[in-house]
């Protein structure tokens, strides 16, 4: 299944009342490719969160348009066509316990679901598989959600997410907040979920070893627009783009450009991972 | 030797009589004037609730707390709130002033401290912070980092003698975390701050003059940072030490202890 | 919710934005007594011709106030329609039965509609240049002396004051659970009244249950960094009176004096 989103000059902003924000997003052309892992950077307020509302319809592009699969999202756009777009991206926000509210965290999953139509029978199927998936016990199903540990939650809230089965899965800040070892479980589950179901998703974060570890692309984000699109070894290869844009880099090649520095030896590739840079390290006999 | 700030001794708690399992059990440990305890350990290992004992938040069923020599009690607990402020995770909900300086003022109006008093406290504590500039702003203008810095200024104001950072940089961005636990860092030194932080950033609290780490509400270690990471493999450590190790397990001749990233790399050179 | 001008605060150093907030309270109150000293055209037209500076000199346009009137619209009409039937003598213009349009009937009718516009005018004029925390300041002092009366008026401005510090971060929250909630699928606006308030559901008990979290943080935060409830506080915020207070209350007296100088002149006497 194709699922590309397109992004053809798109600018948008906020309505508040009378006053117009600032451009949150300002003429953006964006590819994403089926099946790509694509990571978005950027300082607060670059725009980032806007750019995944707009890819599910919460934020309605003024100019120019934005197409998800065979849906098309314009200015003036009938209903229908959001309702399927949002079946099809399913979207983990910012602290996503906090959309949590039916009685039973079974009823909390099967809200999606319901909501596009899928009959309640087939809905509480999915809801424990959902539930394994996120590496919960099933037998939690009848409880009540607000009775759970915060990390649990926020599986019980991604479960949500994926039991709508998206084919597009963008996720903001998954890990925040979480310590270390809840952090890299969530992670990797979403890895699995993205390799097994060939999903295409897209991932907001400040965290530079998230994008060295998982994502594959990475968009780096300035004022509503998209400055950088590229692989994530060729933007983190090229010191002058980093600089340019303030970013950070993972700690291997942080680590890295310092015992260049300090050495005076240069090592023959990019580290991104602890891996990587060890082995350029033994490689050029460093150590 | 001289007497440490705070002294804590057999601390136990539970939230429920009723229930056997002890949040925290015999716990005990100093802080010396001057000091950065980093106190880890995972999830439910009880560090938020040591944190908000330490502050009188709750009582404790055995043992005792002396901040600065003063027991902590029902009645000296807003005595001690003098010495010992904190800092908690959710910068949004400590934010209790309409405008920055409001805020920082909160803690004088509380001890009814006169006007021409509070304003000269409230000028130093936000100069100390960095936030002077934005003194009359309203908080939806704030970042979380600074928010964090204005709950800072707040407990400054008071000239305490110890911090407590609970979990406190967790919800800020990698840029605003480094940029506060740097200004803490010339705090420390300047004020004589002790700083308690609890914390899940390994290299957050390889940068602490000691460690506590908790397991399961026991004191299972207190020590400096190398010897921690040296003993408990389990816990992950700073990227320099990762680095050592995985060389190691490559087979690379690598000294076998802890090292720093200065020591790594000096290492690498000669 | 946006068309709502009363409550709302219009950013501006005009003359009465910088009046003292307890000046401007005690003059709106006043105001609205003097009102009731108003009987004939010469004491209306003074009393507009004061309505009128006031918001000249609030430097706030006037299609605001305006606006302000218009949620309340209906309610000023039906009670001047009352007013207009119930009131007899002079003239009679129409009569239906029991329905009888009189000369007093009118006149008091318009009297009427005077009284509650330049109330609404006046009052949008406070609240349109004092910022809500100033206007909490200022009620918080003038109360002061119910403290006697063991009226607890430092409890109710902390609470007023840390409501409306908390009103943007609700509103923000609420954005946040409804797009979470539509990304789900749900719908709002739409389908039958029973519908559209389940819907409601998902909504609301999230923001309930965060709304608990927080004041709990926030009691947590409060105690430790030393509220004692009953305690007496120092205030950081201070409260300055200036020369124009002085000024504002003055020209409320010479109000007063002409009003009852123009009453005797009146139309009925």
């Amino acid at each position: 299944m194709v699922m590309e989103i397109k992004f053809d000059k798109v600018t948008a902003d906020y309505q508040l009342g009378p006053i117009r924000s600032p451009r949150v997003l300002e003429s953006v052309d964006l590819l994403l490719e089926t099946g790509s892992f694509t990571a978005v950077i950027g300082h607060t307020g670059s725009g980032k969160s806007s750019l995944l509302k707009a890819m599910n319809g919460l934020l309605l592009p003024r100019e120019g348009k934005i197409t998800v699969g065979d849906s098309v999202i314009e200015s003036e756009k009938s209903k229908k066509a959001f309702k399927k777009v949002r079946k099809q991206v399913g979207m983990v926000f910012q602290f996503p316990e906090s959309q949590l509210f039916a009685e039973t965290i079974e009823q909390d999953i099967c809200f999606g679901p319901l909501n596009f139509g899928v009959p309640l029978k087939e809905a509480k199927e999915i809801a424990l598989h959902a539930l394994e998936q996120v590496g919960l016990d099933p037998g939690i199903r009848y409880k009540s959600p607000f009775s759970l540990s915060g990390g649990q939650k926020r599986r019980v809230a991604i479960a949500g997410i994926l039991a709508m089965r998206p084919e597009v899965l963008v996720l903001d800040e998954p890990g925040a907040g979480l310590d270390p070892k809840g952090k890299s479980e969530i992670m990797s589950l979403i890895t699995s979920w993205h390799n097994d179901n060939q999903l295409t998703t897209v991932l907001v974060t400040h965290d530079m070893e998230d994008v060295a570890t998982y994502a594959e692309d990475v968009i780096v984000m300035n004022k509503g627009k998209i400055v950088v699109h590229d692989r994530v070894r060729n933007l983190f290869a090229n010191q002058n783009v980093v600089e340019k844009w303030g970013l950070d880099v993972p700690e291997a090649r942080r680590m890295q450009l310092m015992i260049e520095r300090e050495t005076g030896v240069t090592l023959p590739s990019v580290c991104l991972t602890t891996d990587e840079l060890a082995d350029a390290l033994m490689e050029v006999g460093l150590v | 030797m001289l007497q440490p700030i705070i002294e804590v001794n057999n601390l136990t708690f539970q939230y429920d009589q009723r229930l056997e399992d002890k949040v925290l059990s015999d716990v005990s440990f100093s802080v010396q004037k001057g000091e950065w305890l980093a106190i880890v350990g995972s999830n439910g290992s009880g560090k938020s609730t040591l944190a908000q004992l330490l502050v009188g938040l709750y009582s404790s069923l055995l043992g005792s707390i002396h901040i600065n020599g003063i027991e902590l009690n029902e009645t000296s607990k807003w005595e001690v709130r003098k010495q010992i402020g904190i800092v908690f995770q959710n910068p949004d909900n400590q934010f209790i002033g309409s405008t920055v300086q409001d805020d920082v003022a909160f803690g004088l109006e509380n001890i009814n401290m006169p006007y021409e008093e509070m304003q000269v406290r409230v000028e130093k504590a936000l100069e100390l912070v960095g936030m002077t500039d934005m003194r009359l702003y309203d908080p939806s203008r704030l970042s979380g980092g600074q928010k964090q810095r204005v709950a800072i200024a707040g407990i400054l104001a008071l000239k305490p003698s110890v911090i407590v950072m609970d979990e406190a940089f967790v919800m800020l961005d990698p840029k605003s975390r480094r940029s506060l636990l740097n200004t803490l860092h010339q705090l420390k030194e300047k004020e004589q701050l002790t700083i308690i932080s609890i914390t899940h950033d390994m290299d957050e609290a390889a940068t602490a003059d000691r460690m506590l780490l908790l397991e399961a509400g026991k004191v299972k270690e207190i020590a400096s940072p190398r010897h921690v990471f040296q003993q408990h493999t389990n816990l992950e450590p700073p990227f320099a030490e990762r680095l050592r190790r995985k060389l190691s397990s490559k087979g690379a001749s690598v000294p076998s202890t802890y090292m720093t990233e200065k020591e790594l790399v000096q290492w690498l050179w000669k | 919710m946006n068309k709502l001008i009363l409550g709302r605060y219009f950013p501006g150093e005009s003359w009465v934005h910088q009046l003292d907030p307890r000046a401007k309270i005690v003059a709106a109150v006043y105001f609205i007594f003097v009102l009731f000293l108003a009987n004939n055209w010469q004491t209306y037209v003074l009393l507009w011709a004061f309505t009128f500076i006031a918001m000249r000199y609030s430097q706030v346009p006037i299609r605001i106030y305006l606006r302000g009137v218009r949620p309340l619209l209906y309610l000023i009409l039906f009670t001047v329609f009352l007013q207009i039937l119930f009131t007899a003598g002079g003239k009679i213009y129409f009569e239906w039965g029991p329905i009888v349009i009189s000369e007093y009937g009118l006149i008091n009718g318009f009297y009427i509609f005077c009284r509650f516009v330049m109330i609404i005018f006046v009052s949008t004029v406070v609240t349109l240049t004092t910022k809500p925390i100033d206007l909490t300041d200022g009620i918080n002092a003038l109360l002061k002396p119910l403290r006697k009366m063991k009226v607890p008026v430092d409890e109710i401005a902390l609470m007023l004051s840390i409501s409306l510090r908390f009103i943007p971060n609700l509103l923000d929250e609420t954005q946040k659970v409804m797009d979470a909630q539509r990304a789900r699928g749900t719908e709002f606006g739409e389908g039958s009244l029973l519908k559209q308030m389940k819907t409601l559901v998902p909504i609301f008990l999230p923001l309930f249950v965060s709304s608990l979290n927080r004041a709990e943080e926030m009691a947590n935060v409060m105690e430790v960094r030393g509220y004692q409830s009953g305690a007496t506080r120092s205030s950081f915020r201070q409260l300055y009176w200036k020369h124009r207070d002085s000024v504002c209350l003055c020209v409320m007296i010479t109000l007063t004096l002409g009003l009852l100088w123009l009453r005797n002149e009146g139309l009925f006497h």
